[in-house]
C-alpha cells in the first residue's frame, strides 16, 4: 500500500534527516514510526504527502509513484493528523470535518451527512458539538475532531504525527482505545509518528524504531522487537521493561499449556485464551492460590509458567 | 463671533465653503489615501506574509514611516512640478503616511497564523491562495482591520494639512483662519476634523468587529476569562 524505495533525505546544509529507507506497508495496517527527536521518523512520513521532498528515492502509495501526482490532489487521498490538532480556529467543528469534503467538491447535503457520521463515529454528537469553535473543546476532543476531519474524505491512507501527545495521560489511553477501536471498523493503512515505544507497542501491528540520522534499526512485529531487538540501540530504546512490555502484546499459547486442569474454584482468578500473556500473569499474581485458570479449556497456570509461556508465544 | 455662534450661523453650513462641502473634500481626500495606500501596501504584506519572508522590511518600513514628516513630504511633492499643489499632492503625501501602519500590521498578522494550523491546511491538500483565502487572512482579520483603522484615524486627521498646498477640506478653515487671524475660524476647523477623526474611529472600529470571524471573537473573550481565572486565586 505505501512503498518507500531507497528513501534519502538531505538538506542544503549536509544534515541527513533520513538515510536509504525502504520500508513497505501493507494496506490496513497500523505502522508506528518510533525513534528519538531527530531520528527523522516526521520527515519520513511527511515525504508520504510530499510536504517534504525526498532528495532520492522513491515513494509509492497505492501503486502510484507520490512524486508523479498532482501535490494537493495526493494530499486530498491521505488523511493527516498533527499533534495539536490544528484545527481553524475560525471555522465550527462542522466546518473543520467538511474541509477536505469541500476541496473534492462534494455537494453540500452529502458534506453535511458525512460529517456526521464522522463526528459520530469518533464519539462526539453532532448536536451538541457541531457548531463549536475548537477554543470550546478540551484538547481530547479537539484531536477526536482532528480525526473525524482526516477521515471525511474516506482516505485509504492516514498520516498521524504525535496524535495523542497533547492531551493527559489518562485521555491519552482512551483516545488510543478508541482509536484501536475505530481502526477495526475503517481498515485504513496508517503512519503513525512517536516518540513514545509505549504507544507505539499499543498501536502499532508493525513498529519501524529508527536511529538518529535517520537509519531504520529494526521493522517488526511489536512482540518481536520487545523481544528480540536486533541491536543494542534498538534494546535500549525499547527500555529494560522490554520484556514485560512484550508481555501485553504476547497472546496466551493455547497449545504450549500444561496438561493440568482445574476447576473454577473462589481464589482461582479465571482469563479468557483470547488476553494477553501481561493478563494472565497479572491474575496469577493476585491469586490467593497463586493459579490463574485459563477458559474455556480449564488449563491451570502458575507464575512459574509465564517464563515458558513467553518463549513458546514468539512471533 | 463665538464658536457656538459659527457653528449655528447657517451661513456656514452651505456653500462651496460650508461645513458639509469642506467634511465631504477631506472624506474624499481621506479615501483616496487609503485606497491608494491599501493598493500598494496589502498585495505586498500578504505576499511576505505568506511567504513568511521580508521580515526586516515589514517591520522596519513601520519605523521609518514613523520617523518621515509628513509636512515636509507634502511640501516636496507639492514642489514638483508634475504633481503640483493641490489635491493629488495631498492624496500622495497622505497615502505614504499610511501604507507603514498598513504594511506592518498585515505583515504581522499573516506570520502570527499558527504553523500547525498553516501545517495542516497545506497537509489537506489546500492550495496557496486557499490558504491565505481562507485560513491565513480570515485569521490575520483583526490585526489587519486594526492598521487599516489606525492608518484611516491618522489620514483624516492629518488630511487638514492638504490645505496648505492649495486643496479643500478642513484644513481650509484653519488656513484662512491663520491668514484672516480669525480664532473662531481655526478653532471650529480644529474641532471638525477632531470630530471627524473620532467618528471614524467609532466607524472602523464597528467594521473591525463586524469583520473578525466569530470564533476569533469568541476566542478573544474566552482568553481574557481564562486570564482572570489565575489573578482571582491569588
Amino acid at each position: 500500500m505505501i512503498s518507500l524505495q531507497d528513501v534519502t533525505k538531505q538538506y542544503p546544509d549536509g544534515t541527513v534527516a533520513v538515510h536509504d529507507l525502504t520500508l513497505e506497508i501493507d494496506e490496513g495496517v497500523i505502522c508506528a514510526l518510533v525513534g528519538p527527536s531527530g531520528c527523522g521518523k516526521t520527515t519520513t512520513m511527511r515525504m508520504i504527502n510530499r510536504l517534504i521532498e525526498p532528495t532520492s528515492g522513491t515513494i509509492q502509495v497505492n501503486g502510484d509513484d507520490v512524486t508523479a501526482l498532482d501535490v494537493q490532489e495526493l494530499r486530498r487521498r491521505i488523511g493527516y493528523v498533527i499533534q495539536n490538532a490544528g484545527l481553524f480556529p475560525h471555522y465550527t467543528v462542522r466546518k473543520n470535518v467538511a474541509t477536505v469534503c469541500r476541496l473534492l467538491g462534494w455537494d453540500e447535503p452529502r458534506i453535511a451527512d458525512r460529517v456526521d457520521e464522522m463526528l459520530g463515529l469518533v464519539d462526539l454528537d453532532p448536536d451538541t458539538f457541531g457548531d463549536r469553535y475548537p477554543h470550546q473543546l478540551s484538547g481530547g476532543q479537539r484531536q477526536r475532531v482532528g480525526v473525524a476531519r482526516a477521515l471525511a474524505a474516506d482516505p485509504p491512507v492516514l498520516l498521524m504525527d504525535e496524535p495523542f501527545g497533547a492531551v493527559d495521560p489518562i485521555a491519552r489511553e482512551r483516545l488510543q482505545d478508541e482509536f484501536l477501536a475505530l481502526h477495526q471498523r475503517v481498515r485504513k493503512t496508517v503512519v503513525l509518528v512517536t516518540h513514545d515505544i509505549d504507544e507505539a507497542v499499543k498501536l502499532g501491528d508493525r513498529i519501524a524504531v529508527m536511529r538518529q540520522g535517520g537509519y531504520l534499526e529494526q521493522f517488526d512485529r511489536p512482540a518481536a522487537v520487545l523481544g528480540f531487538p536486533t541491536s543494542d540501540f534498538v534494546a535500549d530504546f525499547v527500555g529494560s521493561d522490554r520484556a514485560i512490555k512484550r508481555l501485553r502484546v504476547s497472546p496466551i499459547p493455547d497449545d504450549a499449556l500444561g496438561d493440568e486442569t482445574i476447576e473454577p474454584v473462589p481464589g482461582v482468578i479465571e482469563v479468557p485464551v483470547t488476553a494477553s500473556l501481561y493478563d494472565l500473569l497479572a491474575a496469577t499474581l493476585q491469586a490467593d492460590s497463586g493459579v490463574a485458570r485459563v477458559t474455556p479449556s480449564g488449563k491451570a497456570v502458575r507464575v512459574g509458567d509465564i517464563d515458558r509461556l513467553m518463549m513458546a508465544s514468539r512471533p | 463671533m463665538g464658536v457656538i455662534e459659527w457653528f449655528t450661523d447657517p451661513a456656514n453650513w452651505t456653500g462651496e465653503n460650508g461645513i458639509p462641502v469642506r467634511t465631504w473634500q477631506q472624506i474624499e481626500i481621506s479615501l483616496a489615501a487609503m485606497a491608494l495606500a491599501l493598493i500598494v501596501a496589502l498585495p505586498v504584506a500578504l505576499t511576505l506574509g505568506h511567504l513568511r519572508k521580508g521580515v526586516f522590511l515589514a517591520t522596519n518600513i513601520g519605523n521609518v514611516g514613523r520617523a518621515v514628516p509628513t509636512l515636509g513630504v507634502l511640501t516636496i511633492l507639492a514642489s514638483i512640478p508634475e504633481i503640483g499643489i493641490g489635491n493629488l499632492a495631498a492624496i500622495l503625501a497622505l497615502a505614504l503616511f499610511a501604507i507603514p501602519p498598513v504594511l506592518t500590521n498585515t505583515y504581522t498578522g499573516l506570520a502570527g497564523v499558527d504553523d500547525e494550523v498553516r501545517d495542516a491546511a497545506r497537509g489537506m491538500g489546500m492550495s496557496g491562495m486557499g490558504i491565505l483565502a481562507r485560513v491565513e487572512v480570515p485569521l490575520a482579520v483583526p490585526l489587519i482591520a486594526a492598521g487599516i483603522r489606525t492608518a484611516t484615524v491618522q489620514v483624516v486627521a492629518t488630511a487638514s494639512l492638504a490645505a496648505l498646498v492649495g486643496s479643500g477640506g478642513l484644513g481650509r478653515y484653519v488656513v484662512d483662519g491663520f491668514a484672516l487671524q480669525d480664532n473662531t475660524l481655526i478653532i471650529a476647523g480644529a474641532i471638525l476634523t477632531a470630530a471627524l477623526a473620532v467618528v471614524a474611529e467609532l466607524v472602523l472600529a464597528g467594521v473591525q468587529r463586524w469583520v473578525t470571524p466569530r470564533g476569533l471573537r469568541e476566542q478573544s473573550r474566552a482568553q481574557i476569562e481564562v486570564q482572570e481565572i489565575p489573578a482571582a486565586t491569588h
